[in-house]
C-alpha cells in the first residue's frame, strides 16, 4: 500500500533546477535509502515532503501522503501533518536541539501540542521512548538539558522525539554525520529496528552507501538534482546500471585484509556541479567514463531495466 | 558604495561644513541681542526667525553646530586615544596589565557621561571643559575595549609573530604592525561615538553642565525654548532637528563604514 | 550555580567598593577644599574653620572614607548642609518619584521593543520590518530630552490632554500617573528604539538556527516556534543591552526629572549642585553609580536563569 507517492517534483531557485522532476513511490512500512553527494537535491527532497522547502524555492510537481494532496497544503494543512505523522531527524543533534530546554520537554512538545494529552501522560510516554532509543537511564536523562549528554545520546534523543507521535513516516537526513563508526552503526540499527517494530516508513538520506547498505531495502540515486537510478539496495550495489552509482560504489572505503597494501581509492574524475551550472542533458555527462556527445543533447529518461529497477542512462551497465 | 554610509556622509558633511561656515559668516551676530526685534517670525532678513532677544535662530543654530562638532572631536579624540593606548598596552603586555586594564574599564563604565560630569561640575563648577572632560571619559572604556580586543587578534597573527621571533620591541610591532590593521576598526567606533558625544554635549549643555552662556549651543537653545513653549513652540523645533540630523548622520555613516569593513557585522547595528 | 552565584556577589562587592572609592577620591581629594565650595571663596577663614570641623576634614581622607563608606552602609549619609536635614531624608523623599518613573520607562521600554523586534523579524524584509528599522535608527538620533519637549508642545500645550510638568504627589493616584505618561513615553521611546534593534537582529539570528527547523518540523505553529523556542534564546543578547539600558534610563530620569520640573532625585542633584551641598552629590552619585552596578550583577543573574549552560560552568 503506497504511503508517499512524488510525481514530477521540480524545485528551482530562480533559473536553477535544484531538482527536475524526481518521481517515486514508497509503501508503508518500507525502508528507503536516498543516496548523494552535496548538491545532488537529496535534502530538498525531504524538506519538501515535509513541506519545509526554502521560501526562496519555487516548487512544482505533486505529493501524496496517505492517499491525499498535500504540496497544495496551507502552512496549517502542513502542521498537522509535521511532527505527528511525518517526523524528521537532522543533521547535528547539537544544534537541533534547543539548549534552554530539558530533554523531555522537547520530546512531550509535539505529543501535547498535537494530541493534547497530559503533562503526566507525555511524560510516561516520553519515558517509554528514551528506553526504546536505548538511552541509558533515561529517568535522569528526561530532566537534562542537550548539553549534559554525549553526542550519541543527543542522537537518540532526537530519534525518541522524531518517534513521539508515533509517524508513519520518519526522514532522516544524515542523522549519523555526528557520530563516531560504532555509535553511527547503533544508531543506524536502532533506526532500522524502530521502523520496523512500529511498521514506519523510514527514508534514510545520506552520502554514506554503508550507512544505506545497513539500514534500506530500496534506495533512490540521486545526482544534480536528479535521478539516476532506483531499485533494491542489494541489486544495485552488486550490479549498478547507472556509471555514478558504479563510481559511487568504486569510491567506497573498504575494510582492507591484513597484508594487502594501501592504494588510493578510485575517485569520480571532476566535481560535482555547482546550482548555477549544471550540464544540460544527462547532468552526469561530463564526468562520465562512458559519457558521448549525444549524452548532452537531452535529459535521458529513466526507464525499466530490470523487475523494480529504473536507470536515467542511455547507455546502462548490463544488469 | 552603500546607501546609509552615502546618506550619513552627506549629512555629516552637511553639518560640519555649515560648523566651519560658521567660523566665518553667520547671516547675523549669533550673540547679537536686539529686544526691539524679538520672536519675529521667518523672513528673509531671518531665515528662520528671531528668538526671545532677538538674536537670529539661523545663525545661532549654525554656531552651535560649531560647538557641537568642536566638543565632539575634543572629547572622541581624548577619549580615543587614551583608550586605544590602554588597549594596545593591555594588549602587548598581556598579563597583570591587560587584566588591570580590562578591570579599570568595567570600573568606568559604572559612572555615565552625565554621572561623571554631575561630579565634576560639583567639585570645579560646570564648564565646557568639564563636559569635554565627562564625555571623553566614557569614550575610554570603549575604545581601550576594541582596540585590546583588535589588537589581540592582530597580535596572534603570523606576520606579528614572524616579527617577535625577529626579535622586534614590543612598542615597534604596535606601532608598525598592529596600529595600522586596526585603525578601520577604531574609525568605525570613533564615528559611531561622534553621535554619542554629540548627543551627550546637547544633553549637558540643555542641563546647564556644558557650553555655557553666551556661546550658541543647541542644548541651551532648547532648554531656553523650553521655558516659551506656549509662547514660541518653534524655538524649540529647530536645535533639536539639528542635533538629530548630526546624530543621524554619524549613526549612519558609521553602520555604512562597519558594513564596508565587516560584512560579518552587516545588519547587526544597535 | 551556587558557586557562580558566589563569585558574581564577590566581584559585585568589590565593584561596589572600587566606585565609592572612586566618588570619594573625586568629590574630595581633588582640588579643591570642601569648605570652599561650600561656603564660596569670599566666605571668613573663620566660618571655613568651623565647617572644616563640622565636616570632620580636618581627619585623614583614608579616615573619612571609612567613617562616609561605613555610615552609608547603615543609610547615613550624613547631613544635608543646604536643607539641614539628613540626606538619607531627602533621598527617602524623592524616591517615590524616581524609583516608579524608571520602573514604568523600562517595563514600557522592554515590552514596547520586544514587541516590535520580534514584529519585525516576523515580517523579515517586508515593509513592517523596512518601517521598524527606520523608526528605530530616528529614535536612536533623537534626544530624550527633545522628544519630551516635542511631547509636551502636543499633548499638554496644543491638545492640553496631560500637564506639561509638575507632579501631584500619590494622593491622587491618578493624577500622579497623569504627571508620569509624558516622562516615560520620552524615556521610553529612544530607549526601545535601540533595544527593538537589537531584539530583531537577535531574533532573526536565531531562526536561522537548526533547533528553530527542529520545531517547525514538530508542526509547531509560528507563534508557538516563536514563544518557545525563538525568542528565550534570543533572549539572552537582549538581556545584556536591557543591562545597559537600565544604566541609562537611570541617568535620563535625572534629565527627564528637569524637563518635567518632577521633584525626584535627578532635580535634587541639581539643586544640591547649585547649593554645592557636596555631601547631597557625593550620595547620589554614588546611589547611581549603584544601581548600574547592581543592575550588571542582576544581569548576570538573569544570564544563569536563561541558559542552563552556564549553570555548569563555573
Amino acid at each position: 500500500m503506497t504511503l508517499v507517492s512524488v510525481r514530477d517534483l521540480t524545485i528551482a531557485f530562480g533559473g536553477a533546477l535544484a531538482l527536475r522532476a524526481l518521481s517515486f513511490d514508497l509503501r508503508r512500512g518500507e525502508l528507503l535509502g536516498v543516496v548523494g553527494e552535496s548538491g545532488s537535491g537529496k535534502t530538498l527532497a525531504a524538506l519538501s515532503l515535509m513541506g519545509m522547502a526554502p521560501e526562496a524555492a519555487r516548487v512544482s510537481g505533486a505529493i501524496s501522503f496517505d492517499g491525499e494532496r498535500v504540496d497544495t497544503l496551507p502552512e496549517t494543512g502542513w502542521q498537522s501533518l509535521q511532527g505527528r505523522r511525518i517526523a524528521m531527524i537532522f543533521q547535528e543533534p547539537m544544534s537541533a536541539l534547543n539548549p534552554l530546554q530539558r530533554i523531555g520537554t522537547q520530546i512531550t512538545e509535539a505529543m501535547i501540542w498535537h494530541e493534547g494529552i497530559s503533562r503526566a501522560e507525555a511524560d510516561a510516554r516520553a519515558l517509554a521512548l528514551l528506553g526504546e532509543v536505548g538511552m541509558p537511564e533515561p529517568q535522569a536523562r528526561l530532566r537534562m538539558y542537550p548539553h549534559q549528554l554525549s553526542g550519541g545520546q543527543r542522537q537518540r534523543a532526537l530519534i525518541a522525539m522524531a518517534l513521539a507521535c508515533n509517524p508513519d513516516l520518519v526522514l532522516a537526513d544524515e542523522p549519523t554525520t555526528a557520530l563516531d563508526a560504532t555509535r553511527t552503526a547503533q544508531a543506524l540499527d536502532l533506526l532500522r529496528g524502530l521502523a520496523r517494530a512500529r511498521g514506519m516508513a523510514l527514508i534514510l538520506i545520506s552520502h554514506d552507501l554503508a550507512a544505506i547498505e545497513r539500514v534500506a531495502e530500496r534506495m533512490l540515486v540521486l545526482y544534480g538534482g536528479d535521478l539516476m537510478e532506483e531499485g533494491p539496495v542489494a541489486e544495485i550495489l552488486s550490479r549498478p546500471a547507472h556509471p555514478y552509482t558504479a563510481g559511487l560504489i568504486r569510491a567506497r572505503p573498504r575494510p582492507r585484509p591484513p597484508g594487502v597494501p594501501r592504494r588510493p581509492l578510485p575517485t569520480i574524475p571532476g566535481s560535482v556541479p555547482g546550482l548555477a551550472d549544471l550540464p544540460r542533458g544527462c547532468r552526469f555527462h561530463g564526468r562520465c567514463p562512458k559519457g558521448r556527445p549525444v549524452c548532452a543533447e537531452g535529459r535521458p529518461p529513466l526507464v525499466d531495466i530490470a523487475p523494480g529497477r529504473r536507470a536515467a542512462c542511455l547507455f546502462p551497465e548490463p544488469v | 558604495m552603500r546607501w546609509n554610509a552615502v546618506v550619513g556622509g552627506a549629512l555629516v558633511g552637511l553639518v560640519a561644513g555649515v560648523a566651519a561656515l560658521s567660523l566665518v559668516w553667520t547671516p547675523h551676530d549669533p550673540a547679537g541681542i536686539d529686544v526691539s526685534r524679538r520672536f519675529l517670525p521667518a523672513s528673509p532678513a531671518h531665515w528662520l526667525g528671531t528668538d526671545q532677544v532677538g538674536r537670529d535662530v539661523a545663525s545661532m543654530l549654525m554656531a552651535g553646530a560649531q560647538s557641537s562638532i568642536a566638543v565632539a572631536l575634543l572629547s572622541v579624540g581624548l577619549g580615543a586615544s587614551l583608550g586605544t593606548a590602554l588597549g594596545l598596552l593591555a594588549a602587548a603586555r598581556g598579563g597583570w596589565v591587560e587584566e588591570a586594564v580590562m578591570r579599570l574599564s568595567d570600573l568606568a563604565f559604572a559612572f555615565p557621561a552625565l554621572l561623571f560630569a554631575i561630579m565634576l561640575a560639583a567639585v570645579f563648577g560646570p564648564s565646557l571643559t568639564n563636559a569635554v572632560l565627562a564625555i571623553a571619559f566614557i569614550m575610554v572604556p570603549i575604545f581601550a575595549r576594541v582596540s585590546r580586543a583588535s589588537a589581540n587578534a592582530v597580535w596572534a597573527r603570523e606576520f606579528v609573530q614572524a616579527a617577535i621571533a625577529a626579535g622586534r620591541s614590543r612598542l615597534g610591532i604596535t606601532i608598525d604592525h598592529v596600529l595600522p590593521n586596526i585603525a578601520a576598526v577604531l574609525m568605525v567606533q570613533a564615528t559611531i561615538e561622534f553621535a554619542v558625544a554629540i548627543l551627550a554635549e546637547a544633553a549637558l549643555s540643555y542641563l546647564g553642565l556644558g557650553v555655557q552662556p553666551p556661546t550658541p549651543s543647541w542644548g541651551r537653545m532648547l532648554s531656553e525654548a523650553q521655558t516659551l513653549l506656549y509662547l514660541a513652540p518653534q524655538l524649540a523645533i529647530w536645535p533639536g532637528l539639528c542635533i538629530m540630523v548630526a546624530v543621524l548622520g554619524f549613526n549612519l555613516m558609521g553602520d555604512g563604514l562597519r558594513d564596508a569593513t565587516d560584512p560579518r557585522l552587516r545588519g547587526v547595528g544597535a | 550555580m551556587g558557586l557562580f552565584l558566589l563569585r558574581r556577589l564577590l566581584t559585585l562587592i568589590a565593584t561596589l567598593v572600587a566606585v565609592s572609592i572612586v566618588v570619594f577620591l573625586v568629590m574630595n581629594a581633588l582640588p579643591g577644599d570642601p569648605a570652599l565650595i561650600v561656603l564660596g571663596i569670599d566666605s571668613t577663614p573663620e566660618a571655613q574653620a568651623a565647617l572644616r570641623e563640622k565636616m570632620g576634614l580636618n581627619e585623614p581622607l583614608a579616615l573619612r572614607y571609612l567613617h562616609w563608606a561605613g555610615a552609608a552602609l547603615t543609610g547615613d549619609f550624613g547631613i544635608s548642609h543646604s536643607f539641614d536635614v539628613p540626606v538619607g531624608r531627602l533621598i527617602a523623599e524623592r524616591l517615590p518619584l524616581t524609583l516608579p518613573l524608571a520602573a514604568l520607562a523600562t517595563v514600557a521600554t522592554v515590552t514596547t521593543a520586544i514587541a516590535l523586534g520580534v514584529h519585525a523579524a516576523a515580517r523579515h524584509g517586508r515593509l513592517a520590518d523596512w518601517g521598524v528599522m527606520a523608526l528605530s535608527q530616528l529614535g536612536i538620533a533623537v534626544p530624550a530630552f527633545w522628544l519630551a519637549i516635542l511631547l509636551v508642545i502636543l499633548f499638554a500645550v496644543r491638545l492640553r490632554w496631560l500637564p506639561p510638568g509638575g507632579f501631584p504627589g500619590w494622593d491622587d493616584p491618578v493624577a500622579a500617573l497623569r504627571a508620569l505618561v509624558l516622562p516615560t513615553v520620552s524615556l521610553a521611546l529612544v530607549q526601545s528604539a535601540i533595544l527593538a534593534r537589537v531584539t530583531r537582529s537577535s531574533v532573526l539570528e536565531v531562526m536561522r538556527l537548526d533547533y528553530a527547523r527542529t520545531a517547525r518540523a514538530k508542526g509547531l505553529s509560528r507563534s508557538a516556534i516563536l514563544r518557545r523556542h525563538v525568542l528565550p534564546n534570543a533572549l539572552i543578547p537582549i538581556v545584556t543591552i536591557i543591562g545597559m539600558q537600565i544604566a541609562n534610563l537611570v541617568t535620563g530620569t535625572i534629565v527627564i526629572e528637569n524637563v518635567f520640573y518632577l521633584p525626584g532625585l535627578g532635580r535634587l542633584i541639581f539643586q544640591s549642585i547649585a547649593n554645592r551641598d557636596i555631601f547631597t552629590v557625593q550620595a547620589l552619585v554614588m546611589l547611581f553609580a549603584a544601581v548600574v552596578v547592581v543592575t550588571n550583577f542582576l544581569v548576570d543573574v538573569a544570564y544563569a536563569l536563561i541558559d542552563p549552560r552556564l549553570k555548569d560552568r563555573v
